[in-house]
């Protein structure tokens, strides 16, 4: 009776703390479906005619709210068909993160492979300095991204947070880390049988490293989906800026209206990735740590 | 963090080397050379610029630039409020998902329900939520409307916006933390537990003696993960509070992104090579203290 109160009292904290981290996401989700001109209602600064309860005379404060007093979609309406701005910015961060993953995973793959079954003899002093460079902060690494940079003359292009990225070591640790647990009497078999190294990375450690694959094509995608330290360095054109760092301006602009609606579509690919994947980023990050 | 021996000794067990080395470098090379590319050379070649005195003269300064860094108060501050900023959030990210952690581990139910609960802040880019936190810490938000109607202030630009930061900072990343103390805890074996049970141990004995010692190794890569995790918060700052927040927040990322639009290589090398110093310094500390306690048990 007693353990069974406990686990109730332990099961309703964490589903307090559950809800508190959920709420924020849930006021974005649904506020979408709002109208423009509810949303001006609830969290507009100004007070406006309409509206003028929860104020103290000079401004008017925010009315949270969960549940629409109507629900429409006229904020995506506005958003997606009404102007082309934000599917252009939605487009930028695409042709941004879509080559990082892609190359990431290219490079990333092979290299980890040779790491593991190379009989070289300081590769694990080559892996160490791996380590390193993944560890240091990211101020410190864009320093040398940014010098090289401005050496190929392409300060200014997205290839100037492209090139750096997918060579990041990131993805090579964490293949590398699930190639530990991998047995090697396949790769010795598949040896045996006549096959080189190419033919053993891609039709025997591949499909095995598929968990990883998956995990490191999540975590890769949700980092650089959110960009914004390299995109304030190397990109000055103001269309080009991907959607990350769009939203901080939009947020300040006059335009929140369509704000909730904005933030969802951007965050949208994100959650889907991770709705999909979520088995696969938990693995990722626990094969992030366990040695 | 830390590597494993191979599989098997490649000098020892020869059937255990596969030929062709050729190919392997051929798979290996493209990273390789783009690690070297695009990180390690500008970095060494970059100590030329921190030792000269502008890129148009070229004389040399010796240690001139460094010492104008270090001796620079915008670097003070930056650096002051980073090491805080920091300590505070790697403390509140250990103890925080490690409360939920034990919880969760406690009663073992709807585990997947909390993983995505947990972890989906993690994946929500620092620009969706920027209006939200606006509207909770701004002129009109919800702090005010619920404390201090009469004088509202805009937080966010205030001494406090350092502690809103952190709230952010643990919304968004404690997840991960939760998902790797958790890990840990499972990989206690139950039979410890057991054993020290039929020794007559109390809760809070099991607690101190087997728990707290056999997570370290977990705990410590914890501890890592929100290390390097708390230099990410550069973008939540951004986009909450813009390239020149209040002075309470201006981070060493700030100072050195500031440099870079200046294209003041002199200051950015100098400062890149101490940050860089010192965070290897921190590390290498924290990795010989962790193998200290591992050595003690």
């Amino acid at each position: 009776m007693r353990a069974k109160f406990i686990k109730a009292f332990i099961l309703a904290i964490l589903l307090f703390s559950a809800a508190v981290f959920f709420l924020p996401l849930l006021i974005v989700l649904t506020n979408s479906f709002m109208s423009s001109f509810e949303v001006l209602n609830r969290y507009s600064l100004r007070i406006i005619p309409s509206n003028d309860f929860g104020t103290n005379g000079v401004i008017h404060f925010v009315e949270f709210g969960v549940i629409p007093r109507m629900a429409t979609f006229s904020q995506y309406d506005a958003l997606l068909f009404q102007t082309r701005v934000y599917i252009g910015y939605f487009y930028n961060s695409l042709k941004l993160v879509t080559p990082i993953v892609a190359g990431h995973l290219l490079i990333a793959i092979p290299a980890a492979y040779a790491f593991e079954v190379s009989s070289f003899k300081f590769k694990e002093a080559v892996f160490f300095i791996y380590i390193v460079i993944m560890l240091l902060p990211l101020q410190v690494t864009l320093v040398p991204n940014f010098i090289i940079a401005e050496f190929l003359n392409i300060n200014g292009s997205y290839l100037a947070i492209i090139l750096p990225a997918i060579f990041n070591p990131f993805g090579v640790f964490l293949v590398r880390q699930y190639l530990k647990g991998f047995p090697r009497e396949y790769i010795e078999a598949a040896k045996l049988d006549g096959a080189g190294h190419f033919r053993i990375l891609k039709s025997v450690t591949l499909p095995l490293v598929m968990p990883a694959v998956a995990a490191l094509t999540i975590l890769i995608f949700i980092d650089y989906w959110n960009v914004v330290d390299q995109t304030v360095i190397f990109i000055h054109d103001s269309t080009k800026k991907p959607m990350s760092v769009y939203l901080a301006y939009l947020a300040k602009d006059i335009d929140i209206g369509v704000a909730f609606a904005a933030s969802c579509f951007y965050m949208l690919p994100a959650v889907i990735v991770f709705l999909f994947g979520q088995d696969y980023m938990v693995e990722g990050i626990q094969l992030s740590g366990l040695k | 963090m830390v590597t494993k021996k191979p599989y098997c000794s490649y000098k020892k067990n020869r059937h255990c080397r596969i030929r062709g080395d050729g190919a392997l470098s051929l798979l290996l090379l493209p990273s390789i050379m783009g690690l070297l590319i695009f990180y390690i050379v500008p970095f060494i070649l970059s100590i030329y610029n921190a030792v000269i005195d502008n890129p148009a003269n070229r004389n040399f300064v010796g240690l001139q630039n460094f010492a104008a860094v270090i001796g620079s108060e915008s670097f003070h501050l930056a650096l002051f409020n980073t090491v805080i900023f920091t300590g505070v959030c790697v403390v509140f990210n250990l103890v925080f998902p490690f409360a939920i952690a034990l919880l969760l581990n406690r009663i073992k139910v709807m585990q997947n329900f909390f993983w995505l609960i947990f972890l989906l802040p993690m994946v929500i880019p620092s620009g969706s939520m920027v209006f939200l936190w606006q509207k909770v810490f701004g002129l009109n938000g919800l702090i005010n409307l619920l404390f201090f109607k009469d004088i509202p202030k805009d937080w966010i630009n205030s001494p406090v916006s350092f502690f809103i930061i952190v709230f952010i900072f643990l919304w968004k990343y404690a997840g991960y933390n939760i998902v790797l103390l958790f890990a840990g805890l499972n990989q206690i074996p139950n039979e410890y537990y057991e054993y020290a049970e039929v020794e007559g141990a109390g809760n809070w004995r099991k607690f101190t003696s087997i728990t707290l010692i056999y997570l370290t190794p977990a705990a410590f890569l914890a501890f890592v993960m929100a290390l390097i995790n708390s230099s990410k918060i550069y973008r939540e700052i951004f986009s909450l509070a813009g390239a020149y927040p209040h002075q309470n927040i201006y981070l060493l990322q700030h100072y050195m992104y500031n440099q870079f639009s200046a294209i003041n290589y002199q200051k950015l090398a100098s400062s890149s090579y101490i940050v860089t110093v010192g965070f290897v310094l921190v590390v290498l500390c924290l990795f010989f203290t962790q193998r200290k306690i591992s050595e003690n048990f």
